[in-house]
């Protein structure tokens, strides 16, 4: 009986391995790409999707099915990434005042004039944008990337970061006004000449 | 609708999230204001900006790293099961307890010393209580102590 007991357990915590194990696959480049963007460097990104993929395992018997699982898992990783910013305190990431002045964070943008298609801009604007986001705190940036990247609605946002839709309305509000207000200072040249190929 | 809610409205217009008489009155407006459409136009371009960057690609192992890594924890069991079951377990103790008195008391309940008498049997032998001067302490007698 215990035999049948301990085999029966056995084979549960198999079939639970073998479901996550697809549900990782389907979704870790996804959430690998938001973990990237929320945390701004690859090996914090590593970590926080790791948390995250260690949160909802463990806790997977209290997964709604009802709900997609890139959703919980999003929503896992947006406490996961609080409490990563929380524990130290500061973002690791350069701040907005002292970029480019280590030399260590400066940026070789290319020319507007020499480069002028719209893809080449967009990657000349990546790290910008990324200072940008990481200049933010977590809560308008998770809903910034949730809305723009991952392009969700306003009330799957709020579900995910268990707010309301109007806080979220203004979060992505505040959270892009802020974006445009730094390339607008900081890489005026390249910004402007994506704006004019649009 | 002035300049400022409807600046303070411009994403939510632009992701499609306005509707009924809110979105009638931003597309009133910015049919008029020129400025309201300049900032509009703005925040268009930083959406698709955002909309359009290249996902970042997860080195080639991380996968690998990561559902070793991920399957190697401990599954946290449900605490609401737990208690569920631990529920079912005190409910069924306290039935079979009460079963169990109330199917002893029945079949060792024999009334022969009159109505004012109870007897009461177990392995030591029969406690026979007279309940006839209830008003004050019952007096009981004990007998054929031992084994029968």
């Amino acid at each position: 009986m215990l035999f049948t007991a301990v085999k029966e357990k056995t084979g549960v915590v198999a079939d639970r391995g073998r479901l996550f194990e697809s549900l990782i696959q389907d979704s870790y480049k996804q959430a690998y790409g938001l973990a990237y963007r929320l945390t701004g460097n690859a090996a914090e990104a590593e970590d926080l999707v790791q948390e995250s993929f260690v949160r909802a395992y463990r806790f997977f018997h209290r997964y709604d099915e009802n709900l997609p699982f890139t959703s919980w898992l999003y929503r896992i990783m947006t406490n996961a990434h609080i409490d990563m910013v929380r524990r130290r305190g500061r973002l690791k990431t350069t701040s907005l005042e002292n970029s480019g002045t280590d030399g260590s964070s400066t940026w070789d943008l290319p020319d507007a004039d020499a480069a002028p298609d719209r893809m080449m801009l967009s990657n000349a604007l990546d790290e910008p944008v990324q200072k940008a986001l990481s200049s933010m705190t977590p809560e308008f940036r998770m809903a910034v990337l949730l809305a723009d990247v991952e392009g969700l609605a306003y009330e799957e946002v709020a579900d995910i970061m268990r707010t309301s839709v109007g806080t979220v309305r203004s979060r992505i509000h505040r959270g892009r006004k802020q974006i445009r207000t730094y390339l607008l200072k900081n890489a005026p040249q390249t910004y402007r000449s994506f704006c004019d190929e649009l | 609708m002035n300049c400022k809610s409807v600046q303070n409205r411009l994403s939510a217009y632009l992701d499609r999230e306005l509707g009924g008489d809110e979105l009638l009155q931003m597309r009133a407006h910015l049919s008029m204001c020129r400025d309201c459409r300049t900032e509009a136009e703005g925040l268009r371009s930083l959406r698709a900006l955002l909309g359009g960057m290249a996902a970042p690609e997860p080195p080639a192992d991380f996968a690998a790293k990561l559902t070793a890594n991920v399957l190697r924890q401990k599954v946290e069991e449900p605490r609401r099961a737990f208690r569920a079951s631990a529920l079912m377990f005190a409910g069924v103790t306290a039935c079979s307890m009460a079963i169990t008195f109330a199917v002893y008391g029945m079949s060792h309940h024999t009334d022969t010393n009159g109505p004012n008498s109870r007897v009461l049997e177990g392995n030591m032998g029969i406690l026979t209580i007279d309940d006839r001067f209830s008003n004050t302490a019952p007096v009981i007698s004990a007998a054929n102590f031992g084994p029968r």
